[in-house]
Formats: C-alpha cells, structure tokens, sequence
C-alpha cells in the first residue's frame, strides 16, 4: 500500500483534474481513510459506488483500534437503598457503555437499553446473547448492538448450566453457534455434562452425541471462546473443560498453576490468570499482593509467565485485596499499551502492563457479576 | 552543486510542479522517503529534485510538516499533537486536504499520510453517501436495484 521508493510516482495529474476526484477513485489512498472510521459510517459507505462496496467489504483489514469497552449494569443510588430494604429485585434499565483503552474517540453505542428481565450472559466479538429470564429455562436472544439485528432462538427444553456464543466474524461475518453446557447428572463426587448446540445456519438446538464425566464443580463462570473452542474454567475446582465445537470434542483444561483463578481471551491469545494467597511468597503479606496472567503458547499446552500485577500500591492506599477481583485482558498492538481490567466491588480499574499503572474508570457502582467486555471486529463479507 | 549552512547543514533545493523552488536542509526533505531515495541515488546532484505531482502551495504546506518534525523530539509529543491539530485545521476543507494526502503520499511521508487521512475520516464520519459522492465526485454506478439491495442491507447504519 505505501510506496516503495520512486517507482511509484504516478504520471502529473490531467488539466483540470482535482485531487478530489482523483482520491474517490485511488484505492490505496481511500484505504488510508476507511481504515479510520467507525463501522456504521463504513455500512453507509457501502451504498456510495460499487467500488466502496467492494473495498468496505473484501479488502479492508481487520481493525489494529477495534472499539474496546465495558457493558455496565449501572446501579442507581435509589435501587441500592432497595435492595438494603430487602428488595433484590434490582431491575436497572439497560448497560451503560463504558470506553477503555487509547483509542477512546469511536465509541460505538452510547447504551444498551433492556426489556424487562433481559440481561447479558455473553459476549464475543461485538456480539452479545441475552437471557429473558422471565421465561421458565431461559429464553436466549442473540443481538448485535451495531446492526441492531435480534434473534430470538428456539426455546430449550431443560435448564442450562452455561452458556457461550461462538461467533468470529473472520471466519463468517453472519453464521455463529450457540453452545450451551447442561449437567445431567450429579453424584458425589462426579458430574456429567452434555452439549447442547445452535447453530444459525440450521436456526435449531441439537445435541451433542459426546458427554462428559468431570469432577463435581459449583458451576463454571465466565466462558471464553476462542479458535473454535470453547473453555469452560471454575474459579473454586481449579480446573475447568474445553470443546472443540467443530471436532465435538470434550478435553480437560488444564491450568499452569493452580489457583483461584480465571481464563480470559484477547487478540487471538488464550490467558491464565491466578490471584496470588496472602503471605504466599514472603512473610510480608502485602508484597504477595497481585495477580499472575500466564499466556499459552502454541497448542502444546505450554504457558508463560507473561505479566505480574502488583496491586500493593493501591491496596495500600483505598482498596480491600479481598475485594478485587480480575476480570479481562485486553490485548492492544502495540503491546506497550496492553492493559488488564480488574473490579473492585463494582468499581472499574484498568491496568497498564507496562507502565505498572492503575487508573479508575468507573467509580459509581455497577454490578460486577454483570459486567461484560465489548470488542468489536469489522467484518462485511 | 549542494549549498551548506552556517551549521554545516547540507541544503537542497526542491522544484515543484508549477516550478516553484524551495530550499531545504536534507534532514527535514529526507522525511520523505521518496525524495531520500532519490538522495541516496545521487539524483540531486543536479541542484535542484523536480516534483512533477505537488504544486508549490502544496509543498509549502508539506515543508511545514516536515520541519515541524525534523526538529522536534519525543518529549514534545503532546506539542506536537496540538501542533498538528492546528496545521490540518488550516487546511481547511477537503479539497486542501485531499492535495495535501496526495503528495504525501506520493512523498511517501507517513506521518503526514495518517495524519490527513485520520483528518478526512473525521470530516466524513457522519456523513450520507450522497454527500461523500459529491465531495469527491464520485458516480454512483449501482443500477435502481442494485442501490435498493444495498441499502436494505446497511439499512442500520442509517438509523
């Protein structure tokens, strides 16, 4: 795209030819533009020539500044003072949108508003599936926010234990599945789990003909897709189960250290995250303070130590280590300005690998459990 | 024939289309990595580098950029930023602007090239496809049914 050298000057431009209509013709320079805007500009854009069509839609690359924020369920004074009263039917009306990393300008939807006992329970690459819980097992709806397109899918005969939406907008910008995790039967010491899987293709649940006979949980938190699998990890078992979604197949998941930890995802790259115990590396307690993220590399199941988060220095001055908890990764590509996303009873932190900084970005209370992070990958084709 | 500063600094002498010439210290044209191949293949040994594509007012404008950042260093990046802001503003509309990523383009100054280009993608971002064709005159080639099929489909980036 950038020119090399002079073999790229281009003849003088013809009398009476401006460099304004030259540029809405000049691919390689409108690239430079398109690249730049947000993606509703770009699905207008779609409608200016056949030219724009097809560059909006087969050539431009996948975003290096995808949007990246929070979807908070924002929590008022008014229902706090409810649900002190004994109230817990907290019903706030829709997800605020909370932007996070350095590219701050684009955010895509200011909020999400809610029909009554709808809320998130995933989200993946700028797609979102939520739960009506006022229909008995749960009635699940895929909705993009850019598009605002919603699929109400078929109703499910039994409870579900969990659920993720499998959706790479690389591999198809329109067809995801729906994997839904159920437990049939429970023992002592044992579980055993089944599959259930929606695809929008066929626009039908059906059930996987592979089980799994796995170690009693309290139930798995959290799922995180990734290439095709889907990783299922319990934060008190240390231990968790991945499905090959295409191969239908149960593997363990095995963590590099065990620990009270979470799994989370960011550009392509599966991470490992444990909060380290009180006391644990030296008699001082506070200097064991922190959270290790390890970075799997490669399938081999081989992982690295990849960051350190120190939290003493905020500890010290206004937060309770009890109280924080790890929430995402976000990868950026410049690797500098990579960051981490931790909670603290509602309240939002990021964290900066590099620079070992901390910032508060949101300090009214929100509903940490219900706290889901919006990535938003281009995709037309 | 190169001329040299008080500094010892080696000057060139840029020609522009409409044969304006500007002098130079080669630290600030050799932001241009075309012009710095050119250099380096010895073509400005003749005095002075043609460039056939940027007229002289456009040059100006670039050799301000080009200035502005030979002589700045990373600890003045927030100056740098807002220095920026106001050179683009200068511009002032899209035509200026569409000249101005042309030659930076075709000087190959990337710098300059992302800076224009963010600049114009501000200045479209909320706007029709109507409004985008008559900026940059462009023709709308879909047939009826063709721009009612496509319309239907982006129908929620116009909401």
């Amino acid at each position: 795209m950038q020119s090399q050298g002079i073999q790229q000057i281009s003849p003088p431009r013809p009398v009476g030819v401006s460099a304004a209509e030259i540029i809405g013709y000049t691919e390689d320079l409108l690239m430079q533009i398109l690249i730049h805007l947000p993606i509703k500009s770009l699905g207008r854009f779609r409608c200016v020539s056949k030219n724009w069509n097809s560059l909006i839609t087969h050539h431009l690359p996948p975003r290096t500044h995808p949007p990246c924020g929070l979807l908070l369920l924002v929590v008022s004074d008014e229902l706090l003072e409810e649900e002190e009263n004994g109230n817990y039917d907290l019903d706030p009306e829709g997800y605020e949108y909370l932007t996070l990393g350095t590219n701050r300008t684009t955010a895509p939807f200011s909020s999400i508003h809610l029909d009554d006992g709808m809320y998130i329970v995933h989200s993946t690459n700028g797609m979102l599936l939520f739960r009506n819980y006022n229909v008995y097992y749960g009635e699940y709806c895929v909705y993009s926010p850019i598009t605002k397109q919603k699929t109400i899918l078929p109703p499910l005969d039994n409870v579900l234990l969990n659920i993720c939406l499998a959706y790479d907008p690389l591999v198809s910008a329109v067809d995801y599945k729906v994997i839904g995790l159920r437990k049939i039967e429970e023992s002592y010491r044992h579980s055993l789990f089944e599959i259930v899987i929606y695809s929008s293709q066929t626009g039908l649940w059906s059930v996987s003909n592979t089980r799994l006979t796995t170690r009693l949980c309290r139930g798995y938190l959290r799922p995180v897709y990734l290439n095709g699998t889907v990783y299922w990890v319990d934060s008190y078992c240390h231990s968790g189960i991945c499905f090959d979604i295409e191969g239908e197949q149960f593997k363990d998941f095995l963590p590099p250290v065990v620990g009270y930890g979470c799994i989370a995802e960011s550009r392509g790259h599966l991470y490992w995250v444990v909060k380290k115990k009180l006391g644990q590396e030296s008699d001082d307690a506070r200097s064991g303070m922190g959270f290790d993220v390890y970075e799997e590399m490669g399938t081999e199941e081989l992982w690295s130590l990849k960051y350190r988060i120190d939290v003493s220095p905020i500890v010290e001055t206004r937060y309770d280590y009890q109280d924080l908890e790890f929430l995402f990764v976000v990868g950026e590509e410049n690797e500098d300005d990579s960051y981490a996303v931790l909670d603290n009873c509602g309240i939002i932190l990021s964290y900066n690998f590099k620079k070992k900084s901390f910032k508060e970005e949101f300090s009214d209370h929100c509903m940490s459990d219900h706290t889901y992070l919006y990535t938003e990958v281009l995709a037309f084709h | 024939m190169s001329i040299t500063t008080e500094n010892n600094e080696k000057m060139i002498t840029l020609m522009s289309s409409d044969g304006e010439e500007f002098v130079v210290e080669e630290a600030v044209a050799a932001q241009s990595q075309t012009i710095k191949h050119l250099i380096e293949d010895g073509c400005s040994t003749e005095g002075s580098i043609p460039l056939p594509n940027v007229t002289g007012r456009v040059l100006s404008e670039v050799i301000q950029y080009c200035k502005k950042h030979s002589s700045s260093d990373d600890k003045e990046e927030k100056e740098l930023e807002a220095w920026d802001a106001e050179f683009v503003k200068a511009a002032d509309d899209h035509v200026a602007l569409t000249d101005l990523m042309m030659a930076a383009n075709f000087l190959d100054i990337k710098g300059l090239l992302d800076l224009v280009a963010q600049t114009l993608a501000n200045m479209i971002t909320g706007k029709s496809p109507e409004e985008v064709r008559r900026m940059w005159n462009i023709k709308n080639d879909f047939t009826p049914e063709e721009a009612e099929k496509v319309r239907k489909e982006n129908q929620w980036a116009f909401e």
